[in-house]
């Protein structure tokens, strides 16, 4: 027989497993809209980068000297593509995003605005997310190349510098002659907490002739 | 929760076979463990292929050396420390305009020929005009030249082992001067005069000398668009973090205020006072030396009178063209508060996603803040915006208690979400064709994402009849150059909030000011002609409002040499006018302040030019004013050549003096300029959370189904 008492205490834990399966499921969600968001967003990115070009084509066949033309991957997006970063080493494509707040890094690598333009002398700052975009930044080797794809040209690069730093203290030497292009992604790769200070940076400087 | 799992505990341990009934709890949870350990290993590998990675050494990386950052390779390590400076100032100050000479000596103590160079900062709109290079007796006149042809003649002469110095603008406020072919123990000087425009803050007049650069000057390069090759000659600065000797100044100041003063002191450094008149000063630093390692600053007072102040100055040099400058100093504050204009006040808010965190919690703050401060008199509307656009009220409503408590309590519940479409919010505050009979301001609070600046600017510019515009960008904010303009072409001004810390202070700031305006729509009428503009180049295009503490400077060019003007405005509730009689023309340093706004002017059409045909010809225009009047710009410098060779020896060491660390700055705890974005998400937290409260879920499902059948057989 069961004693009332004991239906209470069947009821009670009825009630914690459905709360501690709903708490699971609720942040089971929520990492896999994070990495969802990621995905799709380089999906409809890809496809405004592609108009970009295309507009880009034209201007440079007419050699007009004119901004490019902005298209939003959505119409509501207050960033637009800027560049694709290929890294055939690992097989990535992805487009980067102008300005790298946490709004724009949600679905694409982003440029710093503060940095210099792609493709123009300087060192241009690109940071992603080190769980989605800029995850493959762990495998890289000392001496990868890395092509950076602009409305004008197709930049290549050669990674020569790798380094882990504490953003609080750290300052960024941004050489003005070269075309440089740096990588900044979170730092310990695995953790946890996403509060973190370290960085790790990738230095990579162009090699076109 | 933690209740239960002790009381199932309890039940298992009294359980005779307890044992099986633990392994086939484990049992279980491991079926789900592995499944979830399966989900999570698909999320990490999404992106990075599934190579089998070493985990990164940090010290595998290189740690790069953060300060002493030379150009090019071959400067590394050759820093000899043979060379000492000293530093000489003299300031000519009349009214607002200062004139400053300023002599660097070098003094090669080494046993080789040196070449000396020196990174140094200026005020922010200092314009250098004259250079000389002073060997013993001789005088050796600069001459202003292009960029790259002073920089090639420099080079040349140094090769050939003359005794050449050069003085280039690194950026706005940064100049560089370099000195070759220095003989041992030999000391030559560098002079040369820059002059800038002071403006009244909290009534009081601030000439500051920058004696410090900071490290961070590393960073900052090229945040503008340039990528002209002409401006390659870039420069690090080197920070002495153990020595704090390497430039001894001395400073003298000459000091015509033109008004009575109230008060003068230097806010950080002893000095000696000597008055030689009613508003007359000779002032200089006691002492021998002070080390350049903080900021020089003298303040002084003007005594204020009832109504505003004008004071004009000329200068017509011959065969030239006539220069004035009008400076209009606002009446004291208790007697503006007498005459006080109502006004319309609508805030813009951005509230867009990336505005999210801090930037809309401090934004939101300020602007409750500014609410306290509105008067019974003023109306007020709020507009808030993301890809939508929305108005609190359908017209301005008065600023009643209850209105102002029901607009904070809206403010409260808004959150920062979705994109950015600025165009619908700027026609919602700058409606189409409607004339305001009461002062209308508009505070436009937005962390400025905008790509689509020119149709914008039309916008404004179509629309924005007699209102004024104030622009406040908060944080990286990409465009505040468009901002800058903004607020320029809506007769209002520009605040940039770089951090999102000093949101509240600065803006509060704003909205104190905008309390008093003390003289608004100002009119400008030079010898009764009719039509001003034809005949006068003046700055600013637009004249701005007059507000208390902040004095109005005016600079204008013509042929003829204005003898009278006249300015009328609206001073409270009256019409309000004076005319001014010029008394002499030959006050020294406006045609070169007027030449500075000039290039300023140019230096905006550049950057808003529409081809390179355009962007050429204003770029001419530019070197055209800036040689005329002998200034150094982006695009030009002056070079001071020797003529006979001296070093035949043709060795040469390259050494950069060093900057003093700032004052109470520690070397790792310096600002960066370049902020790296925040780089992870919670995602991995988020599965670690999913899978403890699955497993807890888990055990607990299982505990009690055994605990149940146990007490039901």
């Amino acid at each position: 027989m069961i004693k009332p008492r004991q239906r209470l205490k069947w009821r009670l834990s009825t009630f914690v497993i459905i709360i501690l399966l709903s708490i699971s499921v609720w942040q089971l969600a929520t990492a896999g809209w994070i990495h969802g968001k990621a995905i799709v967003a380089q999906r409809l990115l890809n496809i405004s980068w592609h108009q970009t070009m295309a507009n880009a084509r034209i201007k440079n066949a007419e050699n007009l000297n004119v901004k490019d033309k902005v298209y939003k991957p959505w119409p509501w997006a207050d960033t637009w593509p800027i560049a694709k970063l290929i890294v055939p080493a690992h097989n990535i494509k992805q487009i980067i995003l102008a300005g790298d707040s946490g709004n724009s890094l949600a679905f694409a690598p982003g440029h710093a605005f503060a940095s210099a333009p792609p493709n123009t002398h300087g060192t241009s700052v690109i940071s992603a997310h080190r769980d989605t975009h800029f995850a493959f930044l762990k495998d890289i080797r000392l001496g990868d190349e890395l092509f950076l794809e602009t409305t004008d040209e197709t930049l290549h690069y050669k990674i020569y510098d790798m380094q882990v730093i504490d953003s609080k203290t750290f300052v960024l030497p941004l050489s003005t002659n070269n075309k440089n292009l740096v990588l900044v992604t979170c730092y310990p790769f695995n953790s946890v907490l996403s509060t973190n200070t370290l960085r790790y940076v990738v230095y990579a400087k162009n090699i076109d002739r | 929760m933690h209740s239960v799992n002790t009381y199932s505990f309890h039940h298992i341990v009294k359980d005779h076979k307890h044992t099986n009934r633990l392994f086939y709890v484990l049992k279980k949870s491991s079926i789900v463990l592995s499944i979830y350990f399966l989900f999570g290993l698909l999320f990490q590998h999404v992106y990075a292929n599934t190579k089998n990675s070493d985990n990164i050494d940090p010290y595998q990386a290189q740690h790069g050396s953060v300060w002493l950052l030379a150009n090019n390779d071959e400067n590394n390590g050759v820093y000899l420390e043979a060379l000492q400076m000293q530093t000489d100032v003299d300031f000519k100050i009349t009214g607002p305009i200062v004139r400053a000479k300023i002599k660097q000596t070098f003094k090669n103590t080494g046993v080789f020929w040196a070449e000396g160079i020196y990174v140094f900062p200026l005020p922010e709109n200092a314009a250098v005009d004259t250079f000389k290079m002073i060997i013993g007796e001789r005088h050796i006149e600069g001459q202003i030249k292009e960029n790259v042809i002073a920089k090639r003649t420099y080079e040349k002469a140094k090769r050939a082992g003359k005794k050449a110095s050069l003085i280039a603008q690194q950026r706005p406020n940064i100049f560089t001067t370099s000195l070759a072919n220095i003989a041992p123990g030999e000391e030559i000087t560098i002079e040369f005069t820059y002059q800038q425009v002071l403006s009244l803050r909290d009534n009081r007049y601030r000439l500051r000398y920058p004696m410090v650069i900071g490290p961070r000057y590393n960073v900052s390069t090229n945040t503008d668009n340039s990528t002209d090759k002409t401006q390659s000659t870039h420069i690090n600065t080197q920070t002495d973090s153990k020595s704090n000797s390497n430039n001894l100044t001395r400073i003298h100041i000459l000091l015509d205020a033109g008004v009575s003063l109230s008060q003068l002191e230097s806010s950080y450094h002893k000095i000696h006072i000597n008055q030689t008149s009613e508003t007359r000063y000779s002032i200089s630093t006691t002492g021998e030396n002070i080390i350049a390692n903080r900021d020089f600053e003298l303040v002084w007072q003007p005594q204020r009178d009832d109504n505003p102040v004008i004071s004009i100055f000329n200068e017509t040099p011959h065969n030239d063209d006539s220069y004035t400058l009008l400076s209009l100093l606002p009446p004291a504050l208790n007697y503006l508060e007498q005459k006080i204009h109502a006004r319309d006040i609508v805030f813009v808010l951005d509230v867009s996603g990336s505005m999210a965190g801090t930037s809309i919690q401090q934004a939101k703050a300020a602007l409750s803040s500014a609410l306290d401060n509105l008067r019974s008199i003023d109306s007020f509307n709020i507009i808030w915006f993301n890809h939508l656009s929305e108005k609190l009220f359908p017209t301005t409503v008065t600023a009643t208690s209850h209105n102002k408590d029901y607009a904070k309590q809206f403010i409260r519940q808004l959150h920062a979400d979705g994109g950015t479409e600025m165009l619908a919010a700027l026609k919602l505050s700058l409606p189409d064709q409607q004339a305001f009979s009461r002062l209308r301001q508009i505070v436009f609070i937005t962390d400025g994402n905008i790509n689509n600046e020119s149709e914008l600017f039309q916008l404004i510019t179509k629309n924005i009849g007699n209102s004024r515009l104030f622009t406040i960008g908060i944080g990286s904010a990409p465009n505040s150059y468009f901002m800058q303009r903004a607020a320029e072409q809506g007769r209002g001004t520009f605040t940039y909030i770089g951090n999102i810390n000093d949101v509240h202070e600065k803006t509060t700031q704003l909205f104190k000011k905008l309390e008093n305006p003390a003289l608004i729509n100002i009119q400008l009428r030079i010898n009764n002609d009719t039509d001003t503009n034809d005949q006068y180049e003046i700055f600013p295009k637009n004249i701005p409002d007059l507000y208390a503490n902040e004095p109005l400077t005016i600079l204008i060019k013509g042929k003829k040499t204005p003898e009278t003007m006249t300015i009328k405005g609206d001073y409270g509730n009256s019409e309000w006018q004076t005319n001014v009689t010029l008394t002499s023309t030959d006050s020294a340093g406006i045609r070169i302040a007027w030449a500075r706004e000039k290039i300023k002017s140019l230096m905006n059409q550049h950057r808003e030019a529409n081809n390179n045909v355009e962007r050429e010809q204003i770029k001419q225009t530019l070197t055209k004013t800036a040689l005329r009047h002998s200034l150094v710009s982006q695009y030009t410098s002056l070079v001071a050549v020797d003529v006979t060779p001296t070093n035949t020896e043709g060795l040469l060491y390259q050494e950069q003096i060093k900057n003093n660390l700032p004052h109470g700055w520690k070397i790792n705890t310096s600002s960066r300029s370049l902020l790296l974005a925040q780089t992870a998400t919670d995602s991995t937290l988020n599965l670690l959370i999913a899978i403890t409260f699955f497993i807890m879920a888990a055990i607990l499902f299982s505990l009690r189904k055994t605990t149940y059948k146990q007490h039901s057989l």
